[in-house]
């Protein structure tokens, strides 16, 4: 198994780690990216294969192969934002989000999915888009190809396959689901970094491809502001981070490029804008921040599940994701089950959380992951900056989407039940161990819909720097371009005018590559 | 003080002056510089009743591993999260503070098990976010800690593969 990216640095490769640095830099390029993920890294490898001199800055550290250890206890403060204990401001929400080198591509679960139609039909509606499936399908098949995405061909894990056989004793729909694997173990700690390069992330792809055309990686680095007046960006202002990834202003990289752009996820993007104070005509830059707020529901089983090993992702249902009710939708996946992810998430104290720890080879999990941002009171949180510059989200459940929770919490326990549960565990602070499906839905039922009570998680940041055709409706264009400042642009999962109602990883790639062709063909103008 | 801390110090002060004791405000907020150990130490043994070994030395090699690896991780979190912890913790060291927060005189490790487990319920059920917050953040630190060592999973029949371990 090879280090690519330290094999291609110990040839030649230009990298730099912004914590080794004992003075101010500055540097050029054409093109200078912020973020090192799904979107970012996407256009770097476009951007430098066409020949521009591009400087990719992440946040985080450069981890990869032979560095991935396969223990929460190492994975999460290494590789996730506040090591994996990132929250919402009420600390209502967790949220798991990459922070390192590949950007969450180099921790997600794989899966692959195309931009739902209805989420399309939804844009060029209210956002004036002009994307469609077929205009979109050279780029999402051009995704498809470079990261070896295709169905999964191996039977599924028997925490992913209680989800299929409670779909099929229903008569719900579900998908085999696509992953962007090649040489997939089916280890199941896609979570903790792949081991074995089988995962085909940012990391093992487009990060090397653009290096290896020589653009320049620098890790440990927080961009702190983008300096600009007279509509342009002048130059962006970045310091390192320390060995706990907090900002460390005691030395200052200026960088000083053509073209910006800000590929730092959907918190990060927006706080650097907001801290740059960039135009914001519309209103809307850092508002409108989605998450898949996701329900958990656990339940035992007989037979053992053992859902950390395989495949954390291999089927999801869409039954419930596009109510004809007008009722919040949901999507329905699973999660890997690995200690510390399943300790901190079920209820109980003391010896009742010792008593379910202690079926954890028994415990199958369900997740339901609500799709916000398409009714009036689902409008997302805000991005809000901290005295020293550091983003929050602000994420106030409204009762339209409490009500979804609600019916998740019911679709996941009957479907549990229907593949064959003895009890069923909905993640809630009052709930219990319900022996069937009668009691569990009478209970349901009467829980509180409240913050605190209902566990809420997510993996999916989205939007609050959203496109759209007018500017008074939007932070950038249909090209990722911000509106106002002429050599800026945003290329990552903020630009989403809306949650998507799937896994976002693969809308933003054939995005980002919509906007890459024309960024290039801009610059080479 | 940052507005977490505010937040934080007038919840107790609430408290306190709702108990008659309003003279909470001429305390200290300096608490011991081990606050964050002396809590930790008496709610970890509650916390993890029916997870530790049954063996003593075992059982106390655990939870100094798990209050050492909880503070291990605290610098990951956001300044102002880690100010908000610290806050609790040297609250909780301190008498009146304490009586407000916990309704008890006694110092936390005095308390039984059992007692110390109703003081954590109490404030998941409490109608302050703040206290319901130091529920689930606690909480979530302490398991995390646990969950995350490799001697802990025997019970739970896990292991993890070794590559690059």
């Amino acid at each position: 198994m090879k280090n690519l990216i330290a094999d291609g640095v110990s040839a030649g490769w230009s990298y730099l780690d912004a914590s080794t640095l004992t003075a101010d830099k500055h540097f050029e390029a054409d093109v200078v990216i912020v973020g090192s993920g799904a979107g970012g890294a996407m256009a770097a490898e476009q951007l430098s294969l066409a020949g521009f001199k591009v400087i990719l800055l992440e946040m985080g550290a450069l981890y990869e192969g032979k560095d991935f250890k396969q223990q929460e206890r190492w994975a999460y403060p290494a590789l996730y934002q506040d090591g994996a204990g990132r929250k919402t401001l009420d600390q209502s929400i967790g949220i798991l989000q990459g922070r390192t080198v590949g950007g969450s591509t180099t921790v997600n679960w794989t899966t692959s999915i195309r931009t739902p139609e209805n989420t399309l039909d939804y844009w060029r509606a209210e956002f004036g888009s002009d994307f469609t499936s077929e205009n979109l399908a050279p780029y999402f098949q051009q995704a498809e190809q470079r990261l070896n995405i295709h169905p999964w061909p191996v039977p599924p894990n028997s925490n992913n396959d209680k989800l299929r056989q409670g779909c099929e004793a229903l008569g719900w729909q579900y998908t085999v689901i696509n992953r962007n694997v090649s040489g997939c173990a089916n280890l199941g700690y896609c979570g903790m970094g792949c081991p074995i390069n089988a995962k085909q992330s940012m990391l093992v792809s487009t990060i090397p491809a653009a290096m290896q055309a020589g653009a320049m990686l620098i890790s440990r680095v927080s961009a702190r502001e983008l300096k600009w007046q007279h509509g342009q960006v002048q130059s962006l202002v970045a310091v390192p981070v320390d060995s706990y990834f907090h900002a460390d202003f005691k030395i200052k990289l200026s960088f000083k490029a053509k073209h910006y752009i800000v590929a730092a996820g959907a918190i990060g993007s927006p706080a650097l804008l907001l801290r740059s104070k960039v135009p914001n005509p519309s209103g809307r830059l850092g508002k409108h921040t989605y998450l898949h707020p996701s329900v958990i529901s656990g339940a035992l089983f007989e037979e053992t599940i053992a859902g950390h090993s395989g495949a954390p992702q291999s089927i999801y249902s869409d039954q419930f994701v596009w109510p004809s009710n007008g009722q919040a939708g949901f999507k329905l996946e699973v999660p890997p089950l690995h200690p510390v992810l399943m300790a901190t998430k079920l209820t109980g104290l003391a010896q009742s959380h010792a008593a379910l720890m202690q079926q954890f080879n028994q415990l199958q999990v369900v997740i339901a992951l609500l799709r916000d941002g398409f009714h009036p009171d689902s409008q997302g949180g805000t991005v809000l900056l901290s005295d020293n510059g550091e983003p929050v989200v602000d994420y106030p459940i409204s009762d339209y989407l409490w009500q979804g929770v609600q019916t998740a919490y019911l679709a996941m326990a009957e479907l549990q039940f229907a593949a064959g549960a003895k009890s069923v565990l909905p993640i809630h602070q009052d709930a219990e161990l319900y022996r069937s499906w009668q009691h569990a839905r009478q209970a349901i039922q009467a829980l509180p819909l409240q913050r605190y009570r209902a566990t809420l998680a997510s993996a999916h940041v989205m939007g609050g720097c959203n496109m759209s055709a007018d500017p008074a409706k939007g932070v950038v264009n249909l090209s990722g371009r911000h509106h106002q400042l002429e050599n800026l642009s945003v290329f990552d999962g903020s630009v989403l005018p809306t949650s998507l109602g799937a896994n976002p990883q693969l809308t933003i790639y054939a995005l980002v590559s919509v906007f890459t062709d024309r960024l290039r063909t801009l610059l080479s103008a | 003080m940052n507005r977490r801390q505010f937040i934080f110090r007038s919840l107790a002060l609430t408290l306190a002056a709702s108990t008659g004791y309003a003279v909470y405000q001429h305390q200290s907020l300096q608490g011991s510089d081990n606050a964050a150990v002396l809590v930790l130490d008496a709610l970890l043994p509650a916390v993890l009743m029916g997870a530790l070994p049954a063996d003593m030395a075992a059982q106390q090699l655990s939870l100094a591993q798990t209050r050492d690896d909880v503070l291990q991780f605290l610098a990951y979190l956001p300044h102002s999260q880690q100010q908000q912890l610290q806050q609790l913790f040297e609250l909780l060291q301190q008498d009146l503070a304490r009586l407000a927060l916990t309704g008890q005189w006694l110092q936390l490790a005095d308390l039984p098990l059992p007692a110390r487990l109703d003081l954590l319920f109490s404030w998941r059920d409490s109608y302050f976010s703040l206290l319901q917050q130091a529920f689930s953040g606690l909480r979530e630190l302490i398991y995390a800690a646990f969950y995350g060592q490799p001697q802990h999973w025997l019970s739970l029949q896990y292991s993890a593969p070794e590559f690059n371990l």
